[in-house]
């Protein structure tokens, strides 16, 4: 009888041990979520220090409206290229400056589409 | 052999087993791994960068406003984070999560916004990169 009780109080040990364990394996798993990441690159080597960059809210990019600190003086040409995760150019354009501003809109050369802008994953804007 | 030895040598066995399939589950540190040998792929979150803001004050930019619109059909919130470099210079403190910002809840289709404030401001004359990620945290 008294090795009956022993066996009983070990295995309810047991599954005390086992339960905690499989607890703890539990805890580890993750939601779908929490891995996606994004990153964006915005290179500007214009010397007029890009404060802010509107890529717009529509599924696809035809054009960017940037916006500077200082003014882009006239006769200069801004430009831009926008390239997705593999490093490949999905967008650029550029705009002849005739007056000085801040605000240049640069159209793109081809609108980037939907599928290419969850994909976009660096931007560089440069002035000459 | 007495039935007690062989009850708690029966169970020695199974709970060193199970301790032991239990350590295997244990191992964080190698599963997040991103970059390392054993890197693993990541999914691209369900957001898309509409506008970036920087903020200008006095002769330094102090912070960043970024507003996303969630391309997914559920709700999601983000954990944005945005470094500037000017030069060799930084605004983010290495090893911390303190230019980041999360976003409430956006519904489907819909923009949300995220305000960071650089530890480290720096000249708005010489800011010539900057680095946004987005982690999709729900």
């Amino acid at each position: 009888m008294s090795s009956f009780l022993l066996g009983v109080i070990l295995f309810s040990v047991f599954g005390i041990v086992m339960l905690t364990t499989q607890g703890l394996g539990n805890s580890l798993a993750t939601t779908p979520d929490v891995n996606k990441m994004t990153a964006l690159d915005i290179s500007d080597s214009s010397g007029s220090t890009l404060l802010g960059l509107n890529l717009g809210t529509s599924d696809t990019i035809s054009s960017v409206t940037l916006t500077f600190n200082s003014d882009i003086l006239a006769s200069s040409t801004v430009n831009i290229s926008l390239k997705d995760i593999d490093n490949v150019e999905i967008g650029s354009g550029s705009i002849l400056i005739s007056s000085p501003t801040k605000t240049p809109v640069i159209n793109l050369s081809d609108t980037i589409t939907n599928a290419e802008r969850n994909i976009l994953r660096s931007v560089v804007i440069n002035v000459i | 052999m007495s039935l007690k030895i062989i009850f708690l040598l029966g169970i020695i066995v199974i709970a060193v087993s199970t301790v032991g399939v239990g350590a295997n589950l244990t191992s964080p540190t190698k599963f997040n791994a991103i970059g390392s040998d054993e890197n693993i792929p990541i999914s691209l979150s369900d957001a898309d960068i509409t506008n970036m803001m920087h903020s200008v004050s006095g002769a330094n930019i102090d912070s960043s406003t970024i507003i996303v619109r969630n391309t997914d059909n559920m709700p999601h919130s983000y954990k944005i984070c945005v470094i500037t470099k000017a030069g060799v210079l930084i605004s983010d403190t290495s090893g911390t999560t303190s230019d980041c910002a999360t976003t409430s809840t956006i519904s489907a289709s819909s923009t949300g916004i995220a305000v960071i404030t650089f530890t480290n401001p720096l000249s708005k004359t010489s800011v010539d990169f900057s680095n946004i990620s987005i982690q999709e945290i729900s």
